[in-house]
């Protein structure tokens, strides 16, 4: 599980550094989710609905919105969800 | 400033109705045996609200407030561990996790922040991971600041932004336009200093915007922000005299919109003097 940054006007990714295109910061994120399953169901329905959607939908694109990246690492980390 | 707009959002008053219902019916639930409810009706001075009695409230129909509720009823069992002897410190790092990123949470910043010029520095308090930063470069606020004692996830999810690894605004040497205090005050040590030093941070005339829980409107709620680890529990009076006491004076009237009280503020162009200072004039 990784995060590269997005620059809001462009839209250009990139990983280190600032955007390519020469914009200032701040830049938003993408969480690049990798393979990854739910584990333990008991906790992830802990999740609203709606998060739990977003985590779904993410995993299934591979990717997602920059903010669920802490979500993501403490899934991962409790063992909710299994990553590789 | 609209700040009635985000009860429109919320669906209006049959929905906040709800709302209000759903958090007094899990409070009535929770309190006979969590600790954390006690501390809210001792915090409205004792005064237990009416238990709606009877099974669950009618469910909010409205995305924002039905998510609320859920979000509400995630605590349940977390509530029974509690009672038992101790909930699961994994579970109730998770639910913080996610309540920064509830959608009525962040409809709610929007909201206040719908008529500030996007050129405006924007402070935010204890910024948590970063997920209401995002919200704002994504609305195009490029001066956002965000502090709080451990940043450096939140440096990661918006980076370049203006993160400061900071306890306190005190210990900020910052200039803001606006200061947004959306769930913050409950999580201040001492909420006067933080508000004073919130004051220093902002430009004269600056705003201080506010979307603050009222444990008498979300009783439930203000307990589960105290099961996440909030240190207080701050009607809204309470915070308003704190306010005050911060020097702020408050910009017309505030609008009630579950679990949030709203309500704008500004820092005087020219600082009230209090009554003992005023003599050197």
């Amino acid at each position: 599980m990784e995060l590269v940054s997005l620059c809001p006007v462009c839209g250009a990714r990139f990983r280190e550094g600032g955007c390519p295109n020469g914009h200032g910061g701040p830049y938003l994120s993408r969480v690049l989710v990798g393979d990854c399953e739910v584990r333990d169901f008991e906790r992830f329905s802990l999740l609203t609905g709606t998060v739990q959607q977003l985590i779904l939908t993410s995993i299934e694109a591979g990717e997602g919105p920059g903010f669920l990246y802490p979500l993501f690492l403490r899934l991962r980390d409790f063992g909710v969800l299994v990553c590789s | 400033m609209q700040l009635s707009r985000l009860r429109e959002l919320y669906g209006g008053r049959r929905e906040l109705q709800k709302a209000a219902l759903w958090n007094l019916w899990l409070a009535a639930k929770w309190g006979r045996s969590a600790r954390a409810v006690d501390r809210v009706w001792a915090a409205l001075g004792g005064r237990r609200l009416g238990n709606p009695g009877g099974g669950p409230p009618e469910r909010p129909v409205n995305a924002y407030m039905a998510e609320h509720v859920e979000f509400l009823e995630a605590f349940d069992g977390v509530f029974a561990q509690e009672a038992e002897g101790g909930a699961d410190r994994n579970s109730i790092e998770i639910l913080r996790a996610s309540w920064q990123l509830q959608s009525w949470r962040l409809a709610a910043a929007r909201s206040l922040v719908e008529e500030v010029p996007r050129d405006s520095a924007v402070l935010e308090p204890l910024a948590g991971d970063g997920a209401l930063g995002y919200q704002l470069v994504e609305e195009g606020f490029a001066k956002y600041v965000g502090y709080g004692p451990d940043v450096e996830l939140a440096s990661r999810v918006v980076p370049g932004a203006g993160w400061h690894k900071a306890l306190s605004a005190c210990d900020l040497r910052v200039s803001a336009d606006v200061v947004l205090l959306v769930d913050k005050a409950a999580w201040f040590v001492d909420v006067v200093k933080e508000l004073r030093c919130l004051a220093r941070a902002l430009k004269p005339g600056g705003l201080l915007l506010v979307a603050e829980p009222d444990p008498a409107l979300a009783p439930a709620y203000a307990a589960a922000l105290l099961l996440m680890g909030a240190l207080h529990v701050l009607p809204r009076e309470q915070l308003y005299k704190f306010l005050r006491a911060a020097g702020f004076v408050q910009m017309g009237r505030d609008v009630e919109a579950v679990p949030y009280v709203l309500s704008a503020w500004r820092k005087p162009a020219r600082l009230e003097l209090s009554p003992s200072d005023r003599w050197m004039e």
